[in-house]
């Protein structure tokens, strides 16, 4: 008896958790248990439900969504959607949210240090005068944990850096020293250094606080390295649940196995990434029977008719799949011979000395950089490392203060400008397409810039992109992440460009998609002898897109070479270091 | 991404009752409003007509519903036929600032630059000006024309449209869509007319409407004071001044017209809101 509340006590549990919208439920049945200390990490597609799970069990659902099943912290059972008062008490102390944007999470307008305060008031009580040293005592002790020094509590969140303002937010987090952290994509708006760095920082406070953690992200490498537990939905169902070692190295699901495949490898090029195609089905609109059929290469007649239940399989994991039995292998594809040879002929195109400044501060410190006929060149660097401002001064959409940009041998004047020289893929697929407008009117009002003599369809630009036709009457509202990008880059192509900047533009896709998207690059590649600047973060990404690449820091190219060469064998310590970042 | 969606399309669910209503009855009171203004001089022919012997009734008396003004005409008559008057000047002073508002406020946040400052300050030195000190002033040269004092409206009004489109232009021209739009090459007109006019749509029409609304108020009260209207018109901000002077005989004489422009004006404002309340809506599709 005592043995069994103990036991209920020291764990978190959520049963038969379901979320239903407007259009259908959009979480279903879904249960977990987390023991005090140990992590659960949630991964899936976007559309899967993951973050409507983390909302769920912290009764932050939005307005017009409904929540059913029970939530069990450290001992207080709340059936759900619970009291506004049941909430009051079980969240801070008993859950905290930690969310993705720490731009957004924080408010702007107050101190840091107050914002930790006021956890720490709401748990406390509002007490006597005598408390408010003590209060910043502690805050300062909070800061300290999350490695932030003393001044922090003092700076607005507009005064810091992303990583610190998400070590802040943190810090906020636990000052109520929950049993249940949800950490929502913590560390997917901040670097690959600053990423490694705010995981470790919450994997040792977790043990420290012997708190239970549920961590979403849609980066496998990420939940591999830090959670015991993993939990696979689709379509807002758990597919595959069980030991993290066990379902990330030997998936049983087809799912789990298609995420894994598509997570684009660092140490070589693949010839080809595998994909999982398809999108994930809208609530309402999922297929009868199993969800996942429809983009499931183990998919039979059985699949259509029932939707599989969550069964014990091997290792103490639980899979919902009628067909597969067993660990599947995962397909390796074959890697890519990288040798290649930079051609004699004049660069297509060449960035010299080129400076940039915005108010004083020096972005771009005089970077040369040299794309050819049919190369793939790829930046990287950290976010503020100056990428983005010199990919803007390439295709004119900055002017740099000085330096050249030369096309075919000449300078590039706003006059001289055409648009079937440079076109860029931006990286956000939200706002790259006129909402107002739909995407045959994009394509077509793109098209008309064309001077080839035998201009494209629209049709046939859709077809490139792997899109229907049917599409032209839809606007971008009605499509997905992915497909927006299709189209934007069908935008792009339009005018027939000789070189492609692509600005992060598969940094905000799920890794299938990403991989989609990847494939689709290089087959444009090789089909329109496109070149291709590609800009990134992400060095697993650009091995796979780009033969050369040039390492940007602070404003300066500091390390240039073949792709393989510059990832096998770094000079530089900047370099080095995003390498063992992304490799953990 | 995907809470945000759901968000938007399930707020309305909870709402769904109310707001109906609410357009209804806008669209009914502004449906009546313009009946009013295109047949109100059909209805009520004689309604500015003079009769002595019937002066300054009281609400109630036979005949005359809320009673007659000091001229003795009939106060009901007066409002119908003076709604015309009233609605269509502000109409034009909304639509003409908006249409100032659209051109200047493009031009300026789209090329920024010189272009942005010169019509800045120029808006800036229009907003200094005081409106009423103006009216009076443009009343002694050009007379108390009802015309001229829609023009001069339309001045006034111009500099905040300008603005509120100018900051709408500069949030949307760094968005990639408009970026791509330039690396196209397409002209300068057709990305500011295809691409940013749509998109300032909402933008727009709810400040047409909530200027609609501050003209009807601004025209009367200029009216009030004598200026935009010529004496003996039916005109509710007219009917205003004129009924004060018999607040105590015949109270209906100022209170009819003074209501009549507090519930169109409302009307305007509250169907803003509601079409604003949809276009939330149909964002989150």
């Amino acid at each position: 008896m005592i043995v069994a509340e103990r036991a209920e006590r020291a764990e978190v549990r959520a049963e038969s958790l379901t979320v239903t919208g407007p259009a259908g439920d959009i979480v279903r049945d879904l249960s977990f248990s987390i023991r005090l200390g140990q992590t659960l990490g949630i991964v899936g597609e976007s559309g899967s439900g993951k973050s409507l799970t983390a909302k769920a069990v912290s009764g932050l659902l939005p307005a017009g969504l409904h929540a059913t099943g029970t939530v069990a912290i450290a001992g207080t059972d709340v059936a759900l959607p619970g009291s506004p008062q049941a909430w009051r008490k079980l969240r801070g102390a008993g859950v905290t949210l930690l969310l993705q944007d720490p731009f957004t999470s924080l408010s702007p307008v107050h101190r840091c240090g107050d914002q930790i305060a006021w956890t720490l008031q709401a748990r406390i009580g509002r007490q006597a005068k005598g408390t408010r040293k003590e209060i910043r005592a502690k805050v300062i002790q909070h800061l300290d944990e999350v490695n932030l020094p003393a001044i922090v509590a003092r700076r607005y969140p507009g005064e810091l850096s992303g990583g610190m303002r998400q070590r802040a937010a943190i810090a906020a987090a636990l000052a109520a020293s929950p049993r249940l952290l949800i950490a929502d994509e913590p560390t997917t708006a901040l670097d690959a250094s600053n990423q490694k760095d705010v995981l470790e920082l919450l994997a040792s406070l977790q043990r420290e606080h012997g708190m239970a953690m549920v961590l979403i992200s849609h980066d496998l490498g990420l939940v591999r390295g830090v959670t015991d537990e993993v939990l696979v939905m689709y379509a807002g169902l758990a597919v595959e649940q069980g030991p993290t070692a066990a379902v990330l190295s030997k998936p049983v699901h087809p799912y789990t196995a298609g995420l894994q495949a598509s997570d684009p490898p660092m140490d070589r090029r693949l010839q080809r990434l595998i994909v999982i195609p398809g999108r994930v089905p809208e609530p309402g609109r999922r297929p009868a029977g199993c969800s996942f059929a429809d983009r499931c290469s183990m998919a039979s007649a059985a699949c259509r008719r029932a939707e599989p239940r969550l069964e014990p399989a091997a290792d103490g994991r639980a899979v919902a799949c009628f067909n597969s039995r067993g660990p599947i292998a995962l397909a390796a594809p074959a890697a890519v011979d990288e040798r290649w040879q930079r051609g004699d002929d004049a660069p297509l195109l060449r960035a010299h000395h080129v400076v940039k400044s915005f108010a004083g501060q020096l972005a771009l410190h005089g970077v040369s950089i040299e794309v050819h006929n049919g190369e793939s060149v790829g930046i990287v660097g950290e976010s503020g490392s100056g990428k983005t401002t010199l990919a803007r001064c390439i295709a004119g959409l900055e002017r740099p203060d000085s330096g050249e940009i030369l096309y075919r041998g000449t300078t590039l004047t706003r006059e001289r400008r055409t648009a079937n020289q440079i076109q860029v893929v931006f990286q956000d697929p939200y706002s790259a397409l006129n909402p107002k407008m739909r995407i045959g009117a994009a394509i077509a009002e793109a098209l008309r810039t064309s001077r080839s003599e035998r201009p494209r369809t629209v049709a046939d630009l859709l077809d490139m992109v792997g899109l229907p036709a049917a599409f032209v009457r839809r606007y971008p509202s009605e499509l997905s992440g992915g497909e927006r990008q299709r189209v934007a880059i069908a935008r792009s192509l339009a005018p027939d460009p000789e070189l492609l900047i692509c600005d992060e533009s598969v940094s905000a896709l799920d890794v299938s998609v990403q991989a989609q998207i990847l494939n689709l690059l290089s087959d444009l590649r090789q089909e329109l002898g496109l070149s291709l600047l590609f800009i990134s973060h992400d060095l697993a990404v650009v091995r796979q897109i780009s033969d050369a690449i040039y390492v940007i820091q602070a404003g300066r190219i500091v390390e240039s070479g073949l792709t393989r060469d510059v990832l096998r064998a770094p000079r530089q310590g900047y370099t080095r270091r995003l390498i063992t970042a992304v490799s953990q | 991404m995907t809470a945000d969606l759901l968000t938007t399309v399930a707020a309305p669910g909870v709402r769904a009752r109310r707001r109906p209503v609410t357009l209804v009855t806008c669209l009914v009171i502004l449906g009546l409003a313009l009946f009013a203004a295109l047949f109100g001089h059909l209805l009520y022919p004689s309604a500015t007509q003079v009769n002595v012997l019937q002066a300054q009734l009281p609400p109630g008396s036979p005949g005359h519903l809320l009673g007659t003004d000091q001229l003795g005409r009939d106060i009901v008559a007066l409002s119908v036929a003076g709604t015309a008057s009233t609605l269509i000047g502000p109409l034009v002073v909304a639509g003409g600032s908006m249409l100032l508002g659209t051109f200047f406020g493009l031009l300026a946040g789209f090329w920024q630059g010189k272009t942005d400052f010169l019509l800045s300050r120029l808006t800036d030195l229009l907003l200094a000006l005081p409106v009423v000190l103006l009216g009076v002033v443009v009343a002694g040269i050009f007379g108390a024309s009802y015309w001229w004092t829609t023009v001069l409206l339309i001045v006034v009004f111009a500099p905040y449209d300008i603005r509120i489109v100018r900051a709408g232009v500069i949030e949307q021209v760094t968005k990639p869509y408009v970026e791509s739009a330039r690396l196209l090459r397409l002209s300068p007109w057709r990305i500011m007319l295809r691409h940013l006019l749509v998109n300032l749509w909402p933008l727009e029409r709810t400040n047409f409407l909530l200027n609609y609304a501050n003209a009807i108020i601004a025209m009367s009260a200029l009216s009030f004071l004598g200026v935009g209207v010529q004496q003996g018109t039916a005109n509710w901000g007219r009917q205003l001044i004129d009924g004060e002077q018999i607040l105590f005989s015949n109270p209906a004489a100022s209170i009819a017209p003074a209501v009549l422009i507090i519930v169109v004006a409302c009307a305007v404002n509250l169907l803003a809101d509601a079409l604003n309340a949809d276009d939330r809506k149909a964002a989150g599709r």
